[in-house]
């Protein structure tokens, strides 16, 4: 399993340092504005450039077809399916929480930390582990190829439904939908709490991370190289 | 040790517009088992289903005596495997994959890993991409005899490499059987590579195994039959393998030679046959039906 991600680490170090360097920018982004944006903004920010360092190890070894020269190496597709996941964690997880304390160097940056540090946290890891569960088996599947159709073709279906929602009239419904939403959501953390709030975010996240491991596993052992 | 360090079972793959059904095969332990056939016709698929790059619809597959998918890693740890096209990352050089890859590997030496690439030729911080395309085929092959395996799955493993350095490496190939626990499975349709290195040939035509046998039983039992085209006339059918007419007449592929000699008598010529005669006959030959 080290071994998996430790082969990455090392065929893949170029590509973690161009887009690495980009999560390094963050601060320097967000804080040309006049006014500074919510610290969440910038812990998503940060929290997304690092989960894309992990999908480009996939996407450069789908890009070079050397999937099946790793599938030659003395391991099973699980073990390649479960390093995907424990190095994604690992890479994208430890290189945002890098960012993040580097950031902290600059008077600004802390600044915005006065403010929510904890939810803009909890933010942060909902991201990544959304993006991890969402965009690994994406890629296991189909390649990077078939991320970026299914990005763009997410987008096309996104306009096409706001058109249409637009054209007949049901875009209140779409908006009392998100709001009602965003007020179970509200209404959940009051009666929890924050720690509770915390803790259930931390477990349904996880939890969505299983399932998605669980059906790349299922994904990746009848894929033919 | 176990007689055989491959068997392959009853073993069926389809893919649209070609099948690979029921295959059976055998490879003896100690010994090169050379894989031959057109393009097309099966062989690295069949390499492929050994090595689980793609999953077989049914049969079983036992290297070393293991299940090849309830001992994958195992069961790959002792296998030295050359794909047809390597495919490494593009940026990477030789240092960079002998420090990822050699931890796989207990039996991996660092040291035999860079005597190969010194012997081969290889420049060590070259990257993958500005290697010429033998030069890249030959950094596989560096990479699947560092680790002292046990079985070398070499799939068109001399393809795009020059014939001085295909000597070279069937020497090298040879000087490794000499331990006799060593095994080879090589796929090819330069049949030459084959013709002195081989110990068995296994022929494989749209997705079947045509035959497997020794070497030498091809070399001294069958025999090509040349001749006006009324020689086929004498020839007893089910011992008539291939058939190809052309201007001057009829070359016919027998698996018994002296057989054929008798039958025949004086003023016909039986050959040897060479493993690309057997190829062309079986694969591409005409049918002994229409011919006779």
């Amino acid at each position: 399993m080290w071994n998996l991600i430790r082969k990455d680490l090392i065929l893949g170090r170029w590509t973690l340092i161009v887009n690495g360097s980009m999560a390094l920018l963050a601060p320097f982004i967000l804080l040309i504005p006049d006014e500074p944006p919510p610290v969440i903004l910038y812990v998503l920010y940060v929290g997304l450039m690092c989960t894309m360092l992990p999908v480009s190890l996939i996407a450069k070894e789908d890009k070079f077809s050397a999937t099946a020269f790793t599938c030659s190496l003395p391991v099973t597709r699980d073990d390649i399916v479960t390093s995907r996941y424990l190095g994604g964690w690992f890479i994208a997880g430890g290189w945002m929480a890098a960012v993040l304390a580097l950031g902290l160097l600059a008077p600004a940056v802390r600044d915005l930390w006065s403010n929510g540090a904890g939810g803009a946290l909890l933010g942060g890891l909902t991201m990544l582990g959304l993006t991890i569960a969402i965009v690994i088996p994406f890629t296991i599947r189909f390649g990077m190829n078939g991320l970026l159709f299914g990005l763009v073709g997410l987008q096309v279906l996104g306009m096409v439904l706001f058109i249409g929602a637009l054209a007949t009239g049901g875009l209140d419904g779409i908006e009392r939908a998100v709001k009602s939403v965003i007020d179970a959501v509200g209404s959940y953390h009051e009666r929890v709490g924050p720690a509770g709030f915390a803790v259930t975010v931390i477990f349904g996240v996880a939890l969505l991370n299983w399932v998605s491991w669980k059906a790349s596993r299922r994904i990746f052992r009848t894929r033919d190289l | 040790m176990e007689d055989n360090v491959l068997e392959i079972r009853g073993v069926h793959k389809s893919y649209p517009g070609f099948t690979m059904r029921d295959v059976d095969l055998v490879v003896p332990t100690g010994h090169v088992t050379g894989l031959i056939g057109p393009n097309g016709a099966g062989k690295t698929t069949l390499v492929k289903l050994v090595m689980n790059l793609i999953t077989r619809e049914a049969g079983e597959i036992d290297v070393f005596g293991l299940d090849n998918l309830l001992h994958e890693a195992e069961v790959k740890a002792r296998i030295g495997f050359v794909y047809d096209e390597p495919n490494f990352p593009h940026d990477v050089n030789a240092r960079d994959l002998g420090r990822a890859i050699g931890p796989f590997y207990r039996g991996w030496s660092g040291e035999r890993y860079r005597r190969l690439l010194g012997e081969f030729g290889i420049p060590v911080r070259k990257r993958f991409k500005a290697l010429s395309k033998g030069m890249q085929m030959k950094l596989a092959l560096a990479i699947a005899l560092a680790h002292d395996a046990d079985l070398l799955l070499m799939d068109e493993p001399t393809a795009g490499l020059d014939l001085e350095f295909r000597r070279d490496l069937l020497e090298h190939l040879a000087a490794i059987l000499e331990d006799e626990r060593k095994s080879v499975l090589f796929s090819t349709h330069v049949t030459s590579d084959l013709e002195r290195f081989a110990d068995f040939i296994t022929l494989i035509r749209d997705g079947e195994i045509v035959f497997s046998l020794p070497t030498s039983d091809l070399r001294d039992a069958w025999g090509v039959v040349k001749g006006a085209a009324d020689v086929l006339a004498r020839l007893d059918a089910p011992d008539v393998r291939g058939v190809r007419t052309g201007p001057h007449g009829v070359e016919a592929l027998v698996a018994n030679a002296s057989l054929a000699r008798t039958k025949c008598g004086p003023g016909v010529v039986i050959d040897r046959p060479s493993l690309d005669d057997v190829l062309v006959l079986m694969t591409r030959g005409d049918s002994y039906v229409e011919s006779h």
